[in-house]
């Protein structure tokens, strides 16, 4: 399914949540990363995704997430994961990214990790 | 533990209990006899006397090269236990065991439970992206009639899909053309292949640069061409890839699980 783009809420200066759908795949990867270029041309240091929804991430959704998180961090930034299904969790931990993506549990943690 | 030895390079030995090493060990010595040019293994399986999920599944895997190869494949000195698992499973004759006692028969809640973890998938459908929908879909309600453990399922459905967006991004087919999809699963693993006949297209073959081995090393140099692909080749045990006939492309993937 086309969409044209993710629920997101600016939460302050610093901080954006942008909520991903059932699935995130080569259909609207590509707008995932689009709205996190434009949240950090905004000077938003801290985006986070919020998975709640999420049960299917293709190579184009991770690509998504993992193209603009080296950009955060250059701006003392980062992309937080929150709300991810184990099974979300197991993909990370299979593509040896575990240690890799700020990963919080709920979207309240994610937020308090924002400094 | 015995070691598995053969006595003669067609002559196999299955130990009573197996680790992978000595899984790892059986094939290769298999298809070591087979490239030897044998026309016949026998499997000595005297000292299985409990049949596990890794018996069944190594005795599967064998007959299942040979009958590739067209090398005839003989189980010597079954035990009771042994025979009374594959006559459950429904292997018995294929695997040559006609003794079916009576006692086996009444077992059928365990064959029942046994029987859901073995089953075949099969379907054609079309280079688009709605075919990819139907087939994962389709793929997934199979996983779970077969009681595929939820984190497996994940990752099979995820090398599905990145194998039918390869054939949808590479193979030049349009959607009056079809892939085949096929997936058998055994005890505990899963052969999954697709068959199109489009652009020649190499899964197996690395996209990225030499240096790319891993995702956060992609993430830091920015580079993600063969993404997908790496992905596949971290959620799966084996790939392999032939262009069949010269039209064909065919793509085999082998993931267990305990």
């Amino acid at each position: 399914m086309d969409q044209s783009t993710f629920q997101q809420f600016v939460l302050s200066d610093t901080v954006i949540v942008i909520h991903t759908e059932r699935m995130l795949d080569n259909n609207n990867a590509h707008i995932m990363a689009e709205q996190l270029s434009e949240a950090r041309k905004k000077g938003l240091k801290f985006a986070i995704i919020d998975m709640e929804k999420l049960d299917f991430l293709s190579s184009a959704g991770v690509g998504s997430i993992l193209g603009s998180i080296e950009d955060f961090r250059e701006m003392g930034g980062d992309i937080v994961i929150c709300n991810a299904s184990t099974t979300i969790l197991h993909i990370f931990k299979v593509l040896d990214l575990g240690d890799y993506l700020k990963v919080m549990n709920t979207q309240e943690e994610a937020i308090k990790s924002c400094k | 533990m015995k070691s598995v030895k053969p006595t003669k390079p067609e002559s196999l030995f299955l130990p009573a209990e197996l680790t992978p090493k000595l899984t790892t060990d059986f094939i290769n010595q298999l298809q070591s006899a087979i490239g030897l040019g044998t026309t016949l293994i026998r499997v000595d399986c005297s000292q299985v006397e409990n049949a596990t999920s890794n018996h069944i599944g190594i005795l599967w895997k064998a007959f299942d090269i040979c009958r590739t190869e067209k090398v005839r494949f003989v189980l010597e000195e079954a035990t009771a236990g042994l025979k009374k698992v594959l006559v459950i499973l429904d292997l018995g004759e294929l695997f040559g065991i006609d003794e079916i006692e009576n006692k086996f028969i009444p077992a059928i809640n365990q064959k029942n439970q046994l029987d859901s973890r073995i089953g075949v998938f099969s379907e054609l459908i079309s280079v688009t992206r709605n075919g990819v929908k139907t087939s994962l879909d389709n793929f997934l309600a199979f996983l779970r009639e077969h009681n595929v453990p939820e984190s497996v399922e994940m990752e099979l459905r995820t090398v599905l899909y990145e194998l039918l967006t390869n054939v949808i991004d590479h193979s030049e087919l349009g959607e009056n053309d079809n892939v085949k999809v096929m997936a058998r699963i055994e005890i505990n693993r899963i052969i999954l292949t697709l068959e199109d006949t489009g652009k020649p297209f190499d899964p197996t073959s690395p996209r990225g640069p030499k240096d790319l081995v891993d995702l956060t090393a992609a993430a830091k140099d920015r580079q993600f061409k063969g993404f997908g692909l790496m992905m596949i080749r971290k959620m799966v045990d084996n790939i392999l890839y032939r262009r069949k006939e010269d039209i064909i492309n065919y793509v085999q993937i082998e993931k267990s699980w305990s």
